[in-house]
């Protein structure tokens, strides 16, 4: 769209998952029946039209980088001038014995959720999820919403830890807990048991546990979907690896989204992120790269935001896994916390919130001017982005705030 | 090895996750759907034109409306009854659903409180005392009768209350109107007083996400909601002409013109299709295309109103739960996707779309813009601007 925007050039999206875009993020909503697929299509259809771009609903075999064609699974071949892969990646696997058992689940496409509906439609009543982190969760809301009995197998020592500090964990897993998910920390799948007919029915764990169960999902993160470079001279890391403008080594070949690693990634940030985000702005910059206004998508502070059932996560800039060196305000009941953290000369780094919204546009002015720490928490009730009569916290917060960096 | 069982795993004392409407047949438009709404217009249709068929359900209420009014019950009574129990029971229920978010509660008291207070018992009291029936909480133009000479002239007539009555009408419309909505907004009125949006967002919520998000819909929506006022307008224009002509220079044509109007807007539009029609097409089709008061409430809102929805920048996931759940139909998620704040003139500012957002990009808001402070600095001696020792 921004292409189409700003140079006009002819624009083709080739998928073989859907006819038009929809957002991955909201299939849990479909399965909860919170909306139909429809729904979840962020345009209306009539507008990739009045755009002028073209759909081809088939699947990208591999590239003729030569002839600068893409053949496709019907055998018809598309020319291009600029190729984009935004091939995405697909589900990290365990590779465990059973783990092809009926009823091992995986999700991230659309056809994944007609799968796990089919093996719930079984009459079941236990499901184990494998892996502690965003996708878990939603996986846990998912299944909870169908009333089914669901255990979660974390490796790590708390939830989510190496993203957060154990106190924002803690209030993670109270809230999981309090909505039916059996948390197992510390734990990692050794086999999946099957019954006489293929189908999943324990899950045997590392330090001995077994998991009765008639279905379980791995959730264990995302590696880059990196087939069509094959017989190409693209070069291939863990992604497709690509410069900060996103060419890759090939000329003419672009790649954003999961499928990208960055040979320069920007201080502080991994080579490939997986995140709707990153990959939205990324588009927007290669978009701009062959439109001829080559810019550094390196501006702008890092975010990412998330729900575990209804707590609501966001974090701007960056915060310590381990949570040194930085303010920690929480309430009494465990329900909600906000971070700061302090970076280098005392200035803000980075803001953790739970179950507290702030307004994005704030926090990422503090961090990237290099707010001093002080003056952000005099200034804090600028960010508050709860809704109106909410509970207000702030007041508690600034003063405990305050107490910290007095001391 | 440890065998561990999962069925203890879950006692019922756990907090729910529900599951949406589209796995009910009752709200996805199932067959239990149309059937609810065969009935609803159904008992519309019979209270408007055949009321001799409810008179088992009216003579019921004759105890209650003695003791509330003075006088037996009628279809009025009737309908007013089922309604204000209707706003009060399912207000009880969005409560509980929402019970979370304070807005919501507080709003969901509001309604209920102006319905029973101001639409039920008031007008009852009022007709204990032999004063006229009269409903505070509703003006001309969408009670467009309030306006009408014959109503004008009989309450000023009435006595020294009668003649307050049309003062207050006027005052709300002229005075109070649009101050309230520069304020806050259409929704101190479209989602904390109006009995229509009492029920709606009661009796209507789990229709909610019925409503057409199309752009055809919109299109239908301006030209109808906007063709209602200018038709609301043109009759009070016109019985007052007739009135002050002595009814010489229009002849009849003001008394068809409004029996007209009362029978396809009152009734059909805002009663049968309105109301009955919720499990269908959505709880707000009369607010949405209808209602001449939202409309004007509308154009205040939108460019005369610091009230907006403000969507926090780059946040949004593009899920669509925002869209879904508007029940005035509008894309909420084409304007959340680009960080744009959402000033639409049919926004009853329900605060729905802030509160299923799951990743808090939403918020409604009166606040004059965000005042910007100058750019941080170094933590250098002079900047630490606490106050506390750093």
């Amino acid at each position: 769209m921004h292409i189409r925007r700003m140079g006009g050039a002819e624009v083709t999206v080739v998928s073989s998952e859907s006819p038009y875009f929809f957002s991955r993020t909201a299939l849990m909503y479909v399965f909860m029946g919170h909306m139909t697929l429809r729904h979840t299509e962020p345009y209306a259809r009539e507008m990739w039209d009045e755009w002028g771009i073209t759909r081809v609903q088939d699947e990208a075999v591999s590239l003729d980088i030569h002839r600068r064609e893409v053949l496709l699974g019907s055998g018809s071949r598309l020319s291009y001038d600029n190729l984009i892969l935004a091939t995405g990646s697909r589900p990290r696997r365990l590779d465990v014995t059973g783990e092809n058992s009926d009823g091992v689940h995986t999700l991230y496409f659309r056809q994944d959720l007609e799968q796990i509906e089919a093996t719930i439609g079984r009459n079941m009543k236990h499901a184990v999820i494998i892996g502690g982190g965003l996708l878990g969760a939603e996986l846990a809301e998912m299944l909870r919403s169908r009333g089914l009995f669901v255990s979660m197998i974390v490796r790590e020592k708390h939830y989510w830890g190496n993203v957060l500090p154990p106190e924002e964990s803690k209030i993670i897993e109270t809230r999981l807990s309090r909505y039916g998910v059996r948390l197992f920390l510390e734990e990692s799948v050794i086999s999946f048991l099957e019954d006489e007919g293929g189908h999943v029915s324990m899950v045997n764990t590392s330090s001995g546990l077994q998991l009765p169960c008639e279905m379980a999902c791995v959730a264990i993160g995302v590696i880059p979907e990196t087939a069509l470079a094959a017989g190409t001279d693209i070069q291939v890391g863990t992604g497709f690896l690509v410069n900060s403008h996103f060419e890759t080594t090939s000329k003419g070949i672009y790649a954003i989204g999961d499928c990208a690693e960055r040979l320069d990634p920007a201080p502080g940030r991994p080579a490939t992120e997986s995140m709707w985000y990153t990959g939205r702005r990324m588009g927007e910059c290669v978009a701009r790269t062959i439109c001829g206004q080559r810019i550094s998508c390196d501006d702008g502070v890092w975010f990412n935001s998330a729900r575990f059932f209804d707590l609501e996560y966001s974090a701007y800039g960056k915060v310590s896994a381990g949570g040194e060196h930085s303010l920690f305000w929480s309430d009494d009941c465990h329900e909600r916390c906000l971070r700061i953290q302090r970076g280098e000369g005392d200035v803000v780094s980075g803001i953790h919130a739970l179950g507290i919204r702030l307004r994005q546009e704030v926090c990422e002015r503090w961090i990237g001017s290099r707010m001093c720490v002080n003056r952000v928490v005099e200034e804090l009730q600028q960010a508050r982005f709860d809704a109106e009569f909410s509970e207000h916290v702030f007041p508690s917060v600034i003063q405990s705030f305050r107490h910290q960096l007095a001391r | 090895m440890k065998h561990i069982s999962l069925s203890i795993a879950d006692p019922q004392k756990r907090w729910r996750v529900s599951s949406g409407p589209y796995r009910s047949p009752w709200q996805s438009r199932g067959i239990p759907a149309y059937l609810l709404g065969l009935m609803l217009t159904g008992f519309y249709v019979l209270l408007y034109w055949f009321p001799q068929a409810l008179s088992p359900l009216i003579r019921s209420l004759d105890g209650l409306s003695i003791w509330l009014r003075g006088r037996s019950s009628d279809q009025w009574f009737l309908y007013g009854f089922f309604y204000t129990v209707a706003v009060l029971v399912m207000g009880i229920r969005f409560i509980r659903r929402h019970h979370r978010s304070r807005y919501q509660v507080i709003r969901t008291l509001s309604v209920m409180f102006f319905q029973l207070g101001f639409a039920f018992l008031l007008p009852a009291w009022l007709l204990r005392l032999n004063q006229p029936e009269f409903f505070f909480t509703y003006f001309w133009p969408l009670k467009g009768e309030y306006l009408f000479p014959e109503t004008v002239t009989s309450l000023r007539d009435s006595g020294r209350l009668g003649f307050f009555m049309v003062f207050w009408g006027v005052m709300m419309l002229v005075v109070v109107t649009p101050v309230l909505t520069y304020y806050f907004g259409k929704r101190w009125y479209c989602s904390w007083v109006c009995g229509c949006a009492g029920l709606a967002e009661t009796a209507g919520d789990p229709f909610r996400h019925l409503s057409s998000k199309s752009q055809q819909a919109w299109k239908v929506e301006r030209i109808m909601v906007y063709g209602v006022l200018a038709l609301v307008v043109a009759l009070t224009a016109v019985l007052w002409i007739n009135s002050a002509s002595g009814g010489a220079w229009l002849g009849s044509f003001s008394s068809v013109f409004a029996r007209w109007y009362g029978f396809f807007v009152g009734s059909v539009f805002s009663g049968v299709i309105g109301t009955g029609f919720y499990p269908i097409l959505g709880n707000r089709v009369w607010c949405r295309f209808g209602c001449p008061m939202a409309a004007i409430l509308g154009i205040l809102q939108k460019h005369f109103s610091r009230f907006r929805i403000t969507s926090n920048s780059g946040q949004c996931i593009s899920c669509g739960n925002c869209s879904v759940y508007c029940e005035m139909g509008i894309d909420v998620r084409l304007y959340a996707q680009r960080g744009e704040a959402i000033r639409r003139a049919s926004c009853v500012g329900c605060g729905i779309c802030a509160e299923v957002c799951p990743r808090g990009v939403l918020k409604l808001e009166n606040a004059p813009a965000l005042r910007k402070t100058a750019a941080g600095g170094s933590c250098a001696a002079g900047e630490n601007t606490a106050g506390y020792p750093g």
